[in-house]
């Protein structure tokens, strides 16, 4: 960083380091001499504070998203580590579909998630899992 | 992963949300006077810098230490993205803000982890050119007032403040009061900023 540019950091962290010293009553008194409005500050300190909320928000609805499985043909959202679950549980229960099913899969061990959906998918087609389960 | 799906809202977000609703309006001004007056230095929006400030906080990438309040403690992690944001632009120009920061449960900002490129010579000179007139319109707006001036020189100086009263001959109450005059003027002369030309 160049002298100059440290030089109006300095200026800043002295500024912000003044403006927590300062009371509450001069802050206002501040405001209502310099022409600040204090219903705009309440604003901008607000809806900055529910844009990130809303941030929040979107960025856990599209990790559920991708966390899902909607079986083929609608059905409930299923989490996919749950589908892997019933996955394991239906192979177990019926080994007679073993062979139609990787080793990886019947172990349920290394099935990558993008794996999940499709075989998840077979075994409702093949009557071993229920599609509102 | 920073945000699981099936995790509720960090600890902090919960308090957060109290912690906001009784700011006062002293408070919002702080915060809206820091916002601005950081992101007057690095050249970001202060809406998207208090935003992202939020962000961090409500996501558990920024802890609040039980023992600071909301307000410095707003202004510390703003600080801190003002900070990371300058450098990964030196670097990429084209980086904003809103890049989610993976990694563990209390972890700090971190620099966006990017080949370091440093700026070009033209670049460099272009930012030195744009920081100097900066500081020069600053300089500017007391040159009505040898004894401001004085301060604001010390203060970019990074001096001590018995060392600035000294040379200006002022007591700690004449200080405070030079200091407070120097924030308004500077806040009322660049009430948005001022972007780097």
């Amino acid at each position: 960083m160049s002298n100059r540019a440290r030089e109006l950091e300095a200026l800043t962290d002295a500024l912000l380091d003044d403006l927590m010293k300062a009371t509450d009553d001069e802050i206002l008194d501040e405001s209502i001499r310099d022409g600040a409005d204090v219903e705009s500050a309440i604003s901008f300190v607000h809806t900055s504070y529910n844009k990130a909320k809303f941030q929040i928000a979107k960025d856990r609805l599209t990790l559920n998203h991708c966390n899902t499985i909607r079986p083929d043909g609608g059905g409930n959202l299923i989490n996919i580590s749950d589908a892997k679950k019933k996955v394991i549980a239906a192979l177990i229960a019926n080994p007679e579909f073993n062979n139609e099913f990787t080793l990886a899969a019947r172990s349920g061990s290394g099935i990558p998630d993008d794996d999940v959906a499709g075989i998840y998918n077979d075994l409702i087609e093949l009557g071993l899992i229920g599609k509102d389960e | 992963m920073l945000l699981d799906a099936n995790q509720g809202p960090a600890p902090c977000a919960n308090n957060l949300e109290g912690q906001i609703a009784t700011l006062s309006k002293a408070d919002h001004l702080r915060l809206q006077q820091a916002a601005t007056a950081l992101g007057r230095v690095k050249g970001i929006h202060p809406g998207d810098l208090l935003q992202e400030a939020f962000f961090r906080a409500l996501s558990g990438v920024r802890r609040q230490n039980p023992e600071v309040g909301i307000v410095p403690f707003l202004m510390g992690v703003m600080k801190s993205i003002a900070s990371s944001e300058l450098k990964a632009r030196s670097r990429h120009p084209e980086i904003r803000l809103h890049k989610q920061m993976g990694g563990g449960e209390h972890e700090v900002d971190q620099e966006i982890d990017l080949q370091d490129e440093k700026p070009t010579p033209e670049q460099q000179v272009i930012s030195d050119r744009a920081v100097a007139n900066i500081k020069g319109k600053v300089l500017g707006l007391f040159e009505d007032d040898p004894v401001a001036l004085t301060v604001l020189e010390g203060l970019m100086e990074e001096m001590e403040p018995r060392e600035i009263q000294e040379l200006a001959g002022l007591d700690e109450k004449s200080y405070a009061t030079i200091r407070r005059l120097i924030r308004r003027r500077i806040n009322k002369a660049f009430p948005e900023g001022w972007t780097h030309e």
